[in-house]
C-alpha cells in the first residue's frame, strides 16, 4: 500500500456530508417504522427508591393546588409543579427487614433475608401485564447499587429478586440491540435465535428429569425464562426506532454516573424499548460514603440518616434534593417530548419511593409514608395536588397504581384492599 | 497450642448461633455491605423456595465420629465408597458466578466477551459470590449470556480464537463473522471536494456533481461490521475532458488506482477490511481540469465470503470440530451421542436456512447458552442400587474441584484425569487438589478466599473522610491491600501457618506506603515486628479500615465483623422497629454507643457485641494508633461475651487476638467459611455438612490452615451427592 500525500481532511469533509444524508437508507426506514408507531400512546412506568426515610420539614410542601409551595426537597420539581402528585401520612409496617423488600411489593421476604418475597414488585406487576408490547418488559437499573440478598427491591411474580444494572454503559448497550433492526435481518435473527432456544429448552427439559426437585430450582426458572423469550420470538413486538446519538458512560462520580442512567431510561422509554423503567439507589441502607462528594456531602447516606458526621440534616437535605433533582431532570426530559396530545411524562407514572416514611433522624419507621409522583394525568392521576391521607394504609397506594396497569385491580401486597380515588382525575 | 475440649459442643453452639442471625437482618446494618445468614434450622424457610437446600429435615443422625472418610485407607484401585451415616445434602444447581464465567470464557476463547457487564453483579450473600443459596436468576441474566455467546461465537470467527481451539477450523475456510450485506449510497449523500465546485441537482436529484475542478474527490465514512473483503462500485460521469486515472483511498492510503474514464463509468474496486469499524474510502479523481464530473452512486458490499461456495465441505468439518472439541470443553465432559445429533442437526437445519457463516455462529451460541455450560451440572450415579446418594463422575468431580478452587474450568492434567476416569477416590481427588491449590490459580483462588472472608475486597472501592489524617489516598489503600496479601501469602505458604498463628501473628510486612501509620520509615515492603497495640490479621490497617466507618471507629462495625465472620455468632438482629436516641456529638465514641446500647431491648445483644469493638477503640477509621480520642483517654477495655470471655476481662486488639486465635469457636468458624466456599452452598443442618464441618473444625485447630483447607477436598462427601 503506498502511503499517500497528507490532504487536509477537515477542508476534505466540509462539502456536503451531512449526517441526515450519510445513511439515506437508515433515515428511510426510521421513516417508516416511525409513521407506523404514530398514534400509538402507550402508558409508562418510571419507578425510582432511594431509602433511609426524610425529614418532614425537608419535604411537605405547604398549600396546595397552584398555590403550593414546594419544599427545600421537591423545590427542583417547580418546573413541574402542576404535574405533581404528592401524598404524605399512610401508613404501613415498618422495620428495617421488610423495608426493602416489602415497599414495593407489599409482601415483604418472609424471613427478612430479601431472597424470596411472597409477590411481585409494583413494577415488575407493570411489566407482567405489558410483556410482548416493547421488545423488553423491564429495564432495572442502579446508582452505585448493592446486589446482596438484602439489597433487592424489586421482585418478579415468582417474588425472585430482580437484580438492577449498575453500568449505564452495559444498559445502553443492551438497549442499542433491541432497536433499528431491518425488519427482515430481525426474522432472520429471530429464526436463530428460536433454534438456539429450541436446543437449550431441550437441554433444560431433559436435565430436569435428571436433576432432583430440590436442585432444579434456578434451572426451572432458566427454563421459565426462555419460555418468555420465546413468546416474544413468536409474537414480536413492533420494531423499534431509536436514536442512539446521546451516548452515554460509566462514571465514578454519583452525578455522572445517575445522569447516565436517567439517560438510559429516557432512551428506553421514549423509543418504547420498555414501558417500566426501575432505578434503585445503592442498596440496603442506600449509597455508601464517599460517593456523594460532588455534593458536598462526604459521609454516606445511612450514616447521615442515622445523625452521623457534624450536620446530619444538613447533609441529608443535599442527598435528598440531589435525588429530587435527578428525578426532576428525568422528568423534563419526558415532559419535552410531545406524544399524543399531551406529552411523554403526561403518559408516564413517575413514581419516586422511599423504604421508610417521614420521621426525624433515625427514625426507622413507615408511620407517614409519603410519595412524589410526577405526570401520569392519561392514566388518569389527578396533577397539581398534594393530599393528607392519614388514616389509609400505604398498600392501597400499590393497589392504586396496580389498577393502571390492570384496571379493575383492588387488592395488592397482603393489606391493600382500595384505590385512592382521591388520586384519580 | 492449646485448645478448650468439647469441640462437639462447641460446634452445636456455632451452628444455633448461625443459623439464628438469618432470620432477620441487623437492624443498624452500617454502610449497606451484604450480611451473612444462613438457612432457618429446619432448612427450609418460608418464602425462601428459590434457594433453599433441598435437604428435607429429620434424618436421624448416626453415631457421632463415625464418618465416611474414617474407612480406611482407600486405595486408588478399588475404593469402596460406603453410603454415608447421615444423609448428603443436596443443593440447587448453582450457575457459574461472574468472575468464573469470566474465566470460563478466557479458557475458551482467551478473551472475555464486553456483553457480560450486562449481567448482573453477583449477590455475595453469605460471605462469597457463588454461595448459590444467595443466587438469583432474572432475564437479565439470561438475556447477558445469550449476548455474550453470541459475541464470543462471532469475534472467535475473525480474531482467530476459533481456528486456535479447533484445529478444523482454520483461518482460510472460515466465513467471515457477518453476512455479507450491501450499503446503497447516493451520490448526494458522498463528502465532496473541494467544496467550491460542488453543485446539487434538484432536489429530487441524487447525484451531485463537481464543476472544473482539478483533482476532486467523492468520498464516504462506512461503519464496516467485519474485517474481510468489501467490493466497491461507484457510478459517475464525466463531461469534456475525460479523467485520467482514480485513486481509491481507504483513511490515508491508496489501496488502488484505477485508470481513467471518459462519459458513464462503473468503477469497481476492492477492501480488505482487517478491524472492523468506521473508516473513509474515497475516489480521487485526477486530470481534466476542465470537467464536470457526476458522482451518481457508490455500492458497498460485504464482506465478500470468498468461500460460500468451494468451502462448505472444509466448514461442515469445522462445525464437526466445535462439537468434538469446543464443546467438551464448554460442557466439561465428553458429549452424548444424543447431544451430538441435535448439535449437528442445529448447524445442518442452520446452513439450509442461512448458510454456514451464520450455522457455525448459531452453532456456537448454543453451545455458550447451554446450562452444561452456564451451570455446575452434577448428576451422578447411585452409590449402590437403590442408594439415596449418588457418586459424582470423574468429569463432574473435577469440574468440582477446578472451580473451587481455580474458578476455572478443569485444567489439562484434571482433564485427562477424567478422561481415564480416575477421580473417584478421596485420595486422587486430593491428590489433584494438592497440585491445584499450589498452582497460579489455586493461589489466586485461595487469595480471593481471604479477601472475601475478611471483607478485605472492599478496600478497593473505600473511601474515608477526607478530614482524617493522613490522608486515605489511593496510595494507602493499594498499600494496605499490599500488606494483608503479603500477610496472607507469608503465612499461609510461606509459615504453613495454623489459624492460630494466622489470627495472632507477631509479625507482619508493612509496605513504604503504610509505614508511617507505624511511625516507621521504608524504602520496601520487609517483616517486621507488630508495633506496640497489634497482633495478627485484624490489626492490619486495611482489615481495620474496611470494618469502620467512614470518619470513625465505628465499634458495632467491627464486633459485627468479628462475631459475624470469625466467630459465627452474631445475635439474632431485632424483631421489633429500632429507634436508637439521638446522638450527642460532645462524647467520645464509646461513651455514644454506650448510650445506645443502654436502650431497654437493644441492651441484651449489645452486651455480647459491645466489649468486642471496644478492645479495637485504639484504632481509628484508618486503623491508625491513638490513646486518646477527643481529648480524652481511649479506653481498650473489652472481652469476647460469645466465648465466655466476660468484657473488661482483656485491653487492646492484641489481647483480643490472642483469645479469639485459641478458641474452638474461632476453628469451627473458619471451617463453617471454607466449607461455603469450597463447596458453594451453606451447610445443611442435621446432615452430613455437621459432621464434614465438625472434622473441618478438627483439622484447622491441629493443622495448617492449608493442610486444614485441603482436606476438605479428601472427605468421601467431596465425591457424593444427594440422588433424592
Amino acid at each position: 500500500m503506498n502511503k499517500r500525500p497528507s490532504l487536509n481532511r477537515r477542508s476534505f469533509f466540509k462539502g456536503l456530508g451531512s449526517a441526515a444524508l450519510a445513511y439515506p437508507l437508515l433515515n428511510g426506514l426510521l421513516q417508516k417504522v416511525g409513521q407506523a408507531q404514530e398514534g400509538e400512546t402507550a402508558l409508562r412506568l418510571f419507578m425510582m427508591f432511594t431509602g433511609n426515610g426524610q425529614l418532614p420539614e425537608h419535604w411537605l410542601p405547604t398549600g396546595n393546588g397552584p398555590d403550593m409551595t414546594l419544599s427545600p426537597v421537591l423545590q427542583a420539581l417547580e418546573p413541574l409543579k402542576s404535574k405533581l402528585l404528592l401524598a404524605r401520612g399512610m401508613r404501613g409496617e415498618s422495620g428495617h427487614a421488610g423495608g426493602m423488600s416489602g415497599t414495593l411489593t407489599g409482601k415483604p421476604s418472609l424471613n427478612g433475608d430479601g431472597i424470596a418475597t411472597g409477590g411481585p414488585s409494583i413494577d415488575q406487576f407493570f411489566a407482567s401485564e405489558w410483556r410482548g408490547s416493547t421488545p423488553l418488559a423491564s429495564l432495572e437499573l442502579g446508582v452505585f447499587p448493592d446486589n446482596g440478598p438484602e439489597d433487592q427491591t424489586f421482585y418478579s411474580d415468582s417474588g425472585l429478586p430482580v437484580p438492577v444494572i449498575g453500568s449505564p454503559l452495559g444498559a445502553f448497550s443492551k438497549l442499542t440491540g433491541l432497536a433499528n433492526l431491518d425488519p427482515s435481518e430481525a426474522a432472520q435473527v429471530r429464526a436463530q435465535k428460536q433454534s438456539v432456544l429450541d436446543v437449550v429448552s431441550a437441554d433444560i427439559t431433559s436435565l430436569q428429569s435428571r436433576l432432583g426437585q430440590g436442585s432444579r430450582t434456578l434451572i426451572d426458572q432458566h427454563l421459565t425464562l426462555l419460555r418468555e423469550q420465546e413468546q416474544l420470538l413468536m409474537m414480536p413486538p413492533p420494531p423499534v426506532s431509536c436514536d442512539f446519538s446521546t451516548r452515554v458512560s460509566d462514571s465514578p462520580d454519583i452525578d455522572k454516573m445517575w445522569a447516565a442512567q436517567h439517560q438510559v431510561a429516557l432512551t428506553a422509554l421514549r423509543c418504547g424499548i420498555t414501558r417500566v423503567v426501575a432505578l434503585r439507589a445503592g442498596g440496603w441502607g442506600g449509597i455508601e460514603s464517599g460517593h456523594y462528594e460532588a455534593i458536598g456531602v462526604t459521609d454516606g447516606h445511612h450514616n447521615v440518616a442515622h445523625g452521623g458526621g457534624s450536620e446530619p440534616a444538613s447533609d441529608l437535605l443535599k442527598i435528598n434534593q440531589f435525588h429530587c433533582q435527578q428525578l426532576s431532570t428525568l422528568a423534563q426530559g419526558l415532559e419535552a417530548i410531545p406524544e399524543g396530545d399531551g406529552t411523554l411524562l403526561d403518559h408516564t407514572v413517575v413514581v419516586w419511593v422511599n423504604e421508610f416514611g417521614l420521621g426525624g433522624l433515625n427514625d426507622h419507621s413507615r408511620d407517614d409514608v409519603h410519595v412524589t409522583l410526577v405526570g401520569g394525568s392519561k392514566a388518569g392521576l389527578k396533577n397539581g395536588t398534594f393530599f393528607e391521607m392519614s388514616g389509609n394504609d400505604d398498600q392501597d397506594f400499590l393497589v392504586t397504581l396496580a389498577q393502571i396497569a390492570r384496571p379493575g385491580t383492588n387488592a395488592f401486597g397482603t393489606r391493600g384492599s382500595r384505590v385512592l380515588t382521591e388520586f384519580l382525575a | 497450642m492449646h485448645h478448650k475440649l468439647l469441640v462437639g459442643l462447641a460446634l452445636l453452639g456455632m451452628v444455633a448461633g448461625c443459623h439464628v442471625q438469618g432470620s432477620v437482618e441487623a437492624a443498624d446494618r452500617a454502610e449497606g455491605k451484604p450480611t451473612d445468614q444462613t438457612s432457618s434450622p429446619d432448612g427450609v424457610s418460608p418464602g425462601n423456595a428459590p434457594t433453599t437446600p433441598g435437604q428435607p429435615p429429620g434424618v436421624t443422625p448416626g453415631a457421632p465420629g463415625a464418618t465416611a472418610s474414617d474407612g480406611g485407607t482407600p486405595t486408588t484401585e478399588e475404593v469402596v465408597i460406603r453410603e454415608p451415616v447421615n444423609s448428603i445434602a443436596s443443593a440447587t444447581t448453582r450457575r457459574l458466578s461472574h468472575v468464573e464465567l469470566s474465566r470460563t470464557y478466557t479458557s475458551l476463547f482467551g478473551f472475555v466477551p464486553d456483553a457480560l457487564s450486562q449481567m448482573p453483579p453477583d449477590s455475595g450473600g453469605y460471605g462469597f459470590d457463588r454461595v448459590v443459596n444467595s443466587q438469583t436468576l432474572a432475564q437479565s441474566h439470561v438475556e447477558a449470556f445469550a449476548n455474550a455467546a453470541r459475541e464470543a461465537a462471532t469475534k472467535s470467527l475473525s480474531d482467530g480464537s476459533l481456528t486456535a481451539a479447533v484445529a478444523a477450523c482454520s483461518a482460510d475456510i472460515l466465513p467471515p463473522a457477518v453476512p455479507s450485506s450491501v450499503e446503497q449510497v447516493i451520490g448526494a449523500a458522498m463528502a465532496l471536494s473541494p467544496d467550491w465546485a460542488v453543485q446539487l441537482g434538484d432536489g429530487n436529484s441524487t447525484s451531485a456533481v463537481l464543476f472544473y475542478a482539478p483533482n476532486c474527490s467523492a468520498g464516504y465514512t462506512n461503519n464496516f461490521e467485519a474485517p474481510g473483503r468489501y467490493e466497491l462500485t461507484l457510478q459517475a460521469s464525466v463531461r469534456d475532458t475525460p479523467i485520467q486515472s482514480v485513486d481509491v483511498i481507504l483513511g490515508e492510503n491508496i489501496v488502488e488506482t484505477l485508470s481513467g474514464f471518459s462519459g458513464a463509468a462503473t468503477l469497481t474496486a476492492a477492501l480488505e477490511i482487517t478491524e472492523p469499524g468506521s473508516q473513509t474510502v474515497t475516489f480521487e479523481f485526477h486530470g481534466g481540469d476542465n470537467t464536470q464530473l457526476s458522482v451518481d452512486s457508490l455500492e458497498i458490499k460485504g464482506p465478500i465470503d470468498p468461500g460460500a461456495e468451494t468451502q462448505g465441505d472444509a466448514r461442515k468439518a469445522c462445525a464437526d470440530g466445535v462439537i468434538a472439541q469446543l464443546a467438551p470443553r464448554a460442557f466439561r465432559r465428553p458429549l452424548e451421542s444424543a447431544e451430538v445429533t441435535t448439535l449437528n442437526k442445529l448447524y445442518d437445519a442452520s446452513v439450509e436456512r442461512d448458510g454456514h457463516a451464520i450455522a457455525l455462529r448459531v452453532l456456537m451460541e448454543a453451545v455458550l447458552n447451554s446450562p452444561h455450560f452456564l451451570y455446575l451440572i452434577e448428576v451422578g450415579t447411585p452409590l449402590t442400587e437403590g442408594s439415596k446418594t449418588n457418586q459424582l463422575n470423574s468429569f463432574e468431580v473435577a469440574a468440582r474441584l477446578s472451580y473451587a478452587l481455580c474458578e476455572s474450568p478443569p485444567d489439562e492434567a484434571l482433564r485427562t484425569a477424567a478422561e481415564a476416569d480416575s477421580l473417584r477416590s478421596p485420595d486422587a481427588v486430593f491428590a489433584e487438589a494438592s497440585r491445584l491449590l499450589q498452582s497460579e490459580c489455586g493461589k489466586r483462588g485461595l487469595s480471593r478466599f481471604f479477601t472475601q472472608w475478611l471483607e478485605v475486597d472492599r478496600l478497593e472501592t473505600l473511601t474515608k473522610s477526607p478530614d482524617i489524617e493522613p490522608a486515605f489516598t489511593p496510595e494507602l489503600r493499594q498499600g494496605m491491600l499490599d500488606e494483608f496479601n503479603r500477610y496472607v501469602d507469608e503465612l499461609v505458604w510461606n509459615e504453613d501457618a495454623t489459624l492460630e498463628q494466622f489470627i495472632a501473628s507477631d509479625h507482619f510486612w508493612p509496605t513504604p506506603a503504610t509505614a508511617s501509620l507505624y511511625g516507621l520509615e521504608l524504602s520496601e515492603q520487609s517483616e517486621r515486628q507488630f508495633p506496640n497495640g497489634r497482633r495478627g490479621v485484624l490489626s492490619l490497617p486495611g482489615v481495620l479500615a474496611v470494618h469502620s466507618a467512614f470518619d470513625e471507629s465505628n465499634p458495632i462495625l467491627r464486633a459485627k465483623f468479628v462475631l459475624q465472620r470469625l466467630l459465627c455468632s452474631l445475635p439474632p438482629p431485632p424483631t421489633f422497629v429500632v429507634k436508637p436516641p439521638p446522638v450527642d456529638p460532645t462524647l467520645t465514641t464509646r461513651e455514644r454507643w454506650r448510650q445506645h446500647s443502654d436502650v431497654a431491648g437493644c441492651a441484651e445483644c449489645h452486651a455480647i457485641m459491645d466489649p468486642v469493638g471496644f478492645a479495637f477503640e485504639n484504632f481509628d477509621a484508618i486503623g491508625q494508633y491513638r490513646t486518646t480520642e477527643n481529648g480524652h483517654n481511649v479506653d481498650n477495655s473489652g472481652g469476647i461475651p460469645s466465648i465466655g470471655v466476660p468484657d473488661g476481662e482483656l485491653h487492646g486488639a492484641a489481647e483480643l487476638a490472642i483469645a479469639l486465635s485459641t478458641s474452638d469457636e474461632a476453628a469451627a468458624c473458619f471451617a463453617t467459611h471454607w466449607f461455603r466456599y469450597s463447596m458453594s452452598r451453606l451447610e445443611v443442618p442435621n446432615s452430613q455438612d455437621a459432621d464434614t464441618i465438625d472434622q473441618l473444625s478438627q483439622q484447622v485447630a491441629s493443622q495448617s490452615m492449608v493442610d486444614a483447607m485441603l482436606s476438605i477436598f479428601r472427605t468421601e462427601q467431596f465425591l457424593l451427592l444427594s440422588g433424592e
